[in-house]
């Protein structure tokens, strides 16, 4: 269930919040499972014991490592753990994978590969990953087991990032869900981060969803209109998960969980490593924790290194999805990296700072027709489009009209994408006094008040009996 | 002192920002959620012209399936408090944000509101243009005659918001077109509706064509279903407040449409509309209790209707048949005092025999009238030519081998049935015995069984049955 619906907003929400608060602080974890049980129910419930199997499976094997780590029975640790991992990671591949590699072989036999898809449990990869991290924490010694069944289910299924993220590492929640503290500060400030993501989710991206939409539905694009495509999706990309992960973590924090943030103005980056480090930050320290830093990181020879780093990119293009546009996506960002930082190194300092970030923009944007399009060569088609392909010229009517039926959302997530709007916001809340207060509270409610006539709005349809 | 003065102030401003906030998003968010649980459920939404989601019961199966949470969602959703005015508040939005779409219908100029024409299904299409070609070769005596209704998105572009992007719906029609009109007249209305674009030729919150533009077509029409004396039609106007179905899927509701029926000036016959489904007799081809109710585009037949038939005290032998979507519903209005009888049909609810229909009914010319976008996405059409074209003679072998065998259900079935039968015999024996005496005695005696039948449908279906049997 996502958070942006009005069975979530005005139906689970306000109940889980009822419950949770109205139960004594001990037995809050286990109303937290129960709730997010439910809340998984309520989206994929066909796929429930598939999340049931890895609280069990991952509490198990944590114990068994964590036994052995006491012992220091060494290499049975290592094994144990490689055994936890694999499962986890058979999990995930079974579901998201299967289809991907038996099409990819088939095709390599000269086959035409079988059409049947399976369904993707919801939320298998982010929760595989907490999993993971629960598993990996015990083994590189950065957090203890538990012998506390509800404090791993917990970790693993708590609500608010089961779905989308951010992916949690165990050694950051540990021990959190003896006794969680519901306190005010946390409440308020909760709301007021879940309302921001909302505002992203419900009236930016989805506006710009709808504009990109309309764009791909095109028989043939003009050059400018193909570039506007590409801006609308990466926006709407941006502002999708961006905004769902505010939501997230305004939902921990009011929970009593406070989570580092996942975003930090990405498109404001002046280089490829700088946008990783605040474009799904949660997901970047995952790869580097787990796998980067156990591969030798940055302490070995350079060859080592780039051998590293394409390895991690590959994961990461392959976590994002199952298909080669998402393998090439990977390895365009590994291989800028690596050209950033072996390369470049030297001339990126001449380079004024506004110029480096158009120019990390522009790679990024590029990458992500690669991310949006289902196959490589419709992604080509798109990119030869940019250039005039479709011999529509640079410009026409469509272009126009999309340009000014979206200007006002354009230019809105455009001012969103840089940190001056909500600085002007926050500044006006402590500094101007009573009416700054106002001003900022009628912003956001009138905010809210817009977000909820759009969820309402979206799941307005008429039923054309005898349409036609 | 100031500076701890303003130190001590910042954070409280700041809290109080916060706690405001997050005092009134919950207010409102608990209002919301208390209200939709207190208030009456709705069970039909008219803004949105359909019934709402209800409350859904809990079993053990649905709740494996998972259509328990799905269920339990549309029934939140449907009967979230304020749902029509939140409506209205998104549209008012989305305009103000400077868009030109809600629902995917655009909103247009001079309060027009326009669907998007559709996308057409190739092979769809295709196999609908091969089985007309098919029923024409195998009813050659029949004058038939075709057009497609572009959508009012391609008959005026100019309606559209500036540069908005459609698909080009008036080559899909020519594409159909150029198919069959060595076969058969297919005549393109565009050029008809644009010289009359000084009248409303489409609704302004609906997707069907005015009753004028049903004039134009029929105008542009007449000529190749051998109509020559154009008869006098005069306006009346029956609603003022109309607001159809892309009013509902927008949610754009402030225009209104007047609905027009028209009437030949000299009405020097009498009529009447058979409807199959209740077996009524109905002096009249409008239902004007329909003006009443939201979509008022109904008073034409009350809607659609697998068949319909509708018979003219005028004997000129002249009997037409029509394959249709709801854009003809309004049309029928215009042929009444040139034919004898006409059925039309509706092959998206129609399952009996066509071949049938056309001997009892002495049908002396067809009419494909569609609109392009139920054409493009619509296979049913070609369904039931298929039926009439396949294996024609086997099938009345078999329908005539099998009479025996039906005739227990026929019997059985209720008198009105009968009666009807009986009506349709002999009016066809009346008005058109001269056209069917070149039929075979065989092929008669299958006939009035299969009339028979086609009033009873247990019976029809059993036929079908057994037919397969003997086949």
């Amino acid at each position: 269930m996502a958070f942006s619906t009005i069975s979530f907003l005005f139906a689970f929400l306000p109940a889980a919040l009822i419950l949770y608060r109205i139960v004594p602080e001990r037995a809050r974890a286990v109303i937290l499972i129960l709730i997010s049980l439910v809340f998984y129910a309520w989206g994929d419930v066909r796929h429930l014991p598939v999340l049931l199997f890895s609280m069990v499976f991952n509490y198990v094997a944590g114990l068994e490592l964590g036994l052995l780590k006491q012992k220091g029975a060494k290499r049975r640790a290592k094994y144990a753990m490689m055994l936890a991992v694999a499962v986890n990671l058979f999990l995930l591949g079974y579901y998201k994978y299967t289809g991907f590699f038996a099409g990819s072989l088939a095709r390599m036999f000269g086959r035409a590969p079988s059409s049947s898809v399976m369904p993707l449990p919801i939320g298998i990869s982010f929760f595989t990953f907490s999993a993971i991290s629960y598993i990996l924490d015990i083994y590189l010694e950065r957090a203890r087991y538990s012998r506390d069944f509800v404090q791993v289910a917990a970790y693993i299924c708590m609500f608010p990032k089961l779905i989308s993220g951010p992916i949690v590492q165990y050694k950051d929640m540990k021990g959190r869900f003896t006794a969680p503290k519901m306190t005010m500060s946390n409440f308020l400030a909760g709301t007021q981060k879940f309302v921001v993501g909302l505002f992203k989710k419900v009236l930016l991206a989805d506006a710009l969803g709808a504009a990109f939409a309309g764009i791909s539905a095109l028989d043939g694009m003009a050059a400018a209109t193909a570039w506007l495509g590409m801006i609308f999706y990466s926006l709407q990309l941006f502002f999708d998960f961006a905004g769902y992960s505010d939501m997230a973590i305004g939902l921990a924090q009011i929970l009593g969980f406070p989570i580092d943030k996942n975003f930090d103005y990405p498109y404001i980056s002046d280089g490829i490593a700088d946008f990783w480090r605040r474009w799904h930050i949660s997901l970047g320290r995952w790869f580097r924790d787990y796998v980067y830093i156990p591969l030798g990181g940055n302490r070995c020879s350079t060859g080592r290194q780039i051998l590293n780093l394409l390895v991690v990119w590959l994961l990461t293009g392959l976590w994002h999805g199952a298909a080669w546009t998402f393998v090439f996506w990977g390895i365009w960002h590994g291989g800028l990296l690596i050209l950033e930082r072996f390369a470049l190194k030297n001339l990126r300092e001449l380079i004024p700072k506004a110029v480096r970030i158009a120019v990390t923009v522009l790679l990024v944007f590029i990458g992500w027709v690669f991310f949006f399009s289902p196959s490589m060569g419709s992604a080509l088609l798109w990119i030869r489009q940019m250039f005039g392909g479709a011999g529509l010229g640079i410009w026409n009517g469509a272009t126009g009209y999309f340009l000014r039926t979206n200007l006002i959302t354009l230019i809105a997530a455009v001012i969103c994408c840089g940190p001056n709007l909500g600085r002007t916001v926050t500044n006006l809340s402590y500094q101007k006094g009573r009416f700054g207060v106002i001003i900022s509270v009628a912003v956001y409610i009138v905010l809210f008040l817009c977000c909820i006539s759009y969820i309402v709005g979206s799941s307005y349809n008429s039923f054309l009996y005898f349409q036609f | 002192m100031a500076y701890s003065f303003t130190e001590k102030k910042r954070p409280s401003a700041r809290l109080m920002q916060h706690r405001i906030t997050a005092i009134c998003a919950a207010v409102i968010a608990g209002t919301i959620a208390v209200g939709s649980l207190v208030l009456p459920d709705r069970a039909f939404s008219d803004e949105e012209n359909r019934t709402l989601a209800q409350a859904p019961k809990l079993s053990s199966a649905s709740l494996q399936s998972g259509t328990f949470f799905s269920d339990l969602s549309s029934y939140l959703q449907d009967q979230i408090m304020g749902r029509d005015i939140w409506m209205r508040l998104k549209v008012a939005e989305t305009q103000m944000a400077g868009m030109h779409e809600s629902g995917d219908v655009y909103l247009g100029k001079n309060g027009y509101l326009l669907e998007k024409p559709a996308i057409p299904d190739q092979k769809k299409i295709d196999r609908s243009i091969e089985q007309i070609r098919a029923f024409k070769e195998q009813y050659p005596d029949l004058n038939m005659v075709m057009t497609l209704v572009p959508c009012a998105a391609a008959v005026f572009p100019e309606l559209l918001p500036d540069g908005a992007p459609v698909h080009d719906q008036l080559t899909d029609i020519g594409y159909v077109r150029n198919k069959l009109v060595d076969l058969i007249p297919f005549i393109e209305m565009q050029t008809a509706f644009r010289n009359d674009s000084m009248n409303q030729i489409y609704y302004r919150t609906d997707h069907h064509w005015t009753s004028r533009g049903a004039l134009d077509a029929f105008q542009a029409i007449r000529w190749e279903l051998g109509i020559d004396t154009a008869e006098y039609f005069v306006p009346m106007t029956v609603s003022a407040d109309f607001e159809g179905t892309l009013a509902s899927r927008s949610g754009c509701h402030n225009q209104k449409d007047t609905v027009e029926v028209y009437r030949p000036e000299n009405e020097n016959y009498q009529y009447y509309t058979y409807y199959p489904d209740s077996q009524e007799r109905i002096p009249s081809i409008f239902v004007t209790e329909k003006l009443e109710e939201k979509d008022k585009y109904q008073v034409f037949f009350g809607g659609n209707h697998p068949v319909l038939t509708v018979r003219t005290t005028l004997d000129n032998g002249k009997s037409l048949l029509i394959f249709k979507d709801s854009y003809a519903n309004s049309f029928v209005q215009f042929l009444l005092p040139y034919y004898e009888r006409i059925v039309l049909v509706d092959p998206r609810y129609y399952y009996e025999d066509i071949k049938t229909l056309i001997t009892s009914e002495a049908i002396t010319d067809v009419l494909f009238l569609y609109s392009m976008n139920t054409f493009a996405a619509d296979g049913s059409l070609a369904d039931v030519l298929s039926q009439a074209t396949a294996e024609t003679e086997e099938a009345s072998m078999a329908a005539a081998e099998t009479e025996d065998s039906s005739a227990d259900p026929a019997e059985t079935a209720s008198s009105s049935a009968a009666e009807t039968g009986a009506e349709t015999s002999s009016v066809s024996e009346a008005g058109t015995g001269a056209e069917t005496s070149s039929a075979s005695p065989a092929e008669n005696g299958t006939d009035s069984a299969d009339a028979e039948s086609g009033a009873a449908e247990e019976s029809a279906d059993q036929q079908e049955v057994s037919a397969e049997e003997a086949g």
